[in-house]
């Protein structure tokens, strides 16, 4: 409990978390007054309802992305800074140090993301919407399944692959994790052999897209696909399992 | 202790590995279905839009990944189908001859999803527009019936985008038949169809027999079954997506074989404010171009 309260005092000490939180919470205060406005076929879209799961699209992505930020280093930086010996003296195991590590990660991006997520409510309750305040709080276990699945494979990756590796591999996941829709379009215009290995391989990158997209269906009363919510969670299984088992030699 | 915590958390990826395996849709996925419910429910209101004996659900739908097919036939609400190969490969809106019978050929709904909040145009206008097609080849056995050498839409595009002349007069038709709905004093309609067969013929003496006999084809499968699709797009979307979709681009030339969509559905436009029971007495065998002749004359 002890190192996932020090990561967490640690993170929420750096200047990036929250340049990217002001941004998340521009993009809401923009879209939500007078400023500007999402236009789609050549309407301006001003009805809450419509523009909430867009937003909370993009405040997923977004706080994907500090998820991403926070995790990428804290593991391999535990390792450079010799901390990881202090704890090993204390008999503490590899396992549960890695994973209290991540955990740390988890609990930061989830709080950046409640803030952005009481942003939008803000919002909507100064539009006139607060009768979704609701929805949108239960859109938030979508956000912290979303920022738990970047969270995990970004620490479990970052035991073995160094930073600038992992950072990488963990912006094309959420790049085309986020796109998978778009992504799985593109890919049904393939065909052949080359074109068959490209879809399973799409098929691997977790389906971020598909979780705002649940949120969205909450928000606007849609039935929700289980099979997606479930493959989220196993997404989150296994980076866990690959946080608890790796090894760093240094140890 | 620890290893109690181990047993635990392999017990719950065993559970979330079961009830993923649980929760995968096999065969007809839910949302596919919804589509033809969806053109059952549209076809309640729409009927056969005047084409004697049309039902798109009269066909099996094919809903494509371009790996597998599961074909559905529709009767009644109820929804049987079957899986086979892929009949075609990436990403295909089309029709696909099974021995006698026709077929629709659509991609998954996952798939067109992304295509449909680009373009307006929802999955089950696409069922419309195949379907249409497969009524036309199995009601009026228009791929029989077809004695010509028909050019493909590319070679055949290829030639009438390269010629500027036929591609101006082109236009120039698309403008004309146009006025039956941009212009509110449009009230001899007549007067628009005898400009237009005039373009028409005039434009026809520019193209060889092939090219233009395969320009009549086009008109009349493509152009009705974009007409067909329009409907559905206006019942299902509304009068804003119909006029933004469809009439705010039915003037427009563009090189391909769009162009042969919506003239041919212009033309279809057209017959109805001529005569609305026009397709009673149609069955595919003779080009819109004659069928509006027979109007004006």
């Amino acid at each position: 409990m002890e190192i996932v309260v020090n990561v967490i005092r640690e993170k929420i000490r750096k200047k990036m978390l929250y340049v990217t939180m002001a941004l998340g919470i521009i993009v809401v205060a923009v879209f939500s007054t007078d400023m500007g406005s999402l236009t789609i076929g050549g309407k301006s879209i001003k009805d809450y309802h419509v523009l909430l799961p867009i937003l909370i699209n993009v405040l997923n992505f977004l706080n994907g992305a500090i998820a991403l930020a926070i995790s990428c280093s804290t593991i391999p930086q535990e390792y450079e800074r010799r901390t990881s010996h202090l704890i090993w003296s204390r008999g503490i195991s590899q396992s549960r140090y890695h994973m209290c590590l991540a955990a740390g990660n988890i609990v930061v991006s989830w709080i950046s993301g409640i803030i952005l997520y009481a942003t939008l409510g803000v919002f909507a309750v100064v539009n006139g919407y607060s009768n979704i305040l609701g929805r949108i709080a239960m859109a938030t276990v979508f956000m912290m399944i979303y920022s738990a699945c970047i969270c995990m494979l970004t620490s479990a990756l970052s035991i073995r692959i160094p930073t600038l590796f992992t950072g990488t591999i963990m912006v094309i996941i959420l790049v085309f994790g986020a796109l998978r829709d778009a992504l799985k379009l593109l890919t049904a215009t393939l065909t052949g052999v080359g074109g068959a290995v490209i879809k399973r391989a799409v098929m691997l990158i977790p389906d971020l897209a598909g979780i705002s997209n649940q949120a969205g269906n909450l928000v606007q009363e849609k039935p929700l696909n289980i099979h997606v919510i479930i493959m989220a969670f196993l997404v989150i299984w296994v980076a866990g399992l690959l946080v608890m088992i790796l090894r760093r030699e240094e140890a | 202790m620890k290893k109690a915590g181990f047993i635990i958390y392999m017990l719950v990826g065993a559970t979330l590995v079961v009830s993923g395996f649980a929760t995968t849709e096999r065969g007809l996925k839910e949302n596919n279905r919804e589509m033809l419910y969806k053109v059952a429910e549209d076809y309640e209101e729409l009927g056969d839009m005047g084409f004697k004996g049309f039902y798109p659900l009269d066909y099996k739908v094919a809903f494509s990944d371009s790996e597998k097919d599961v074909v559905v036939s529709y009767d009644g609400g109820e929804c049987n189908y079957t899986k086979r190969d892929a009949v075609y490969g990436g990403l295909v809106g089309s029709i696909y001859q099974d021995g006698d019978e026709f077929e629709v050929v659509v991609p998954e709904y996952d798939t067109w999803i992304t295509l449909e909040a680009v373009n307006n145009e929802p999955l089950s206008a696409v069922i419309w527009h195949e379907g249409f097609h497969a009524y036309q080849n199995s009601y009026h056995k228009v791929y029989e019936k077809t004695t010509q050498d028909v050019l493909s839409e590319t070679e055949l595009s290829e030639i009438v985008d390269s010629d500027n002349e036929a591609k101006r007069m082109f236009s120039k038709e698309m403008e004309v038949l146009s006025r039956i709905f941009t212009d509110e004093n449009s009230s001899d309609v007549n007067e628009i169809a005898i400009e237009y067969s005039k373009i028409a013929k005039e434009r026809r003496g520019l193209l060889s027999e092939q090219v233009a006999g395969s320009e009549d084809f086009y008109l009349m499968m493509e152009g009705s079954a974009y007409y067909v699709e329009s409907l559905a797009v206006r019942y299902e979307n509304g009068e804003e997506t119909y006029q933004k979709e469809y009439l705010g681009t039915a003037s427009k030339y563009v090189d391909g074989n769009a162009k042969y969509y919506r003239l041919g559905m212009l033309e279809c436009m057209l017959l109805d404010k001529l005569d609305p029971e026009w397709k009673n007495s149609y069955s595919f065998d003779r080009t819109f171009e004659e069928v509006i002749d027979d109007y004006i004359s």
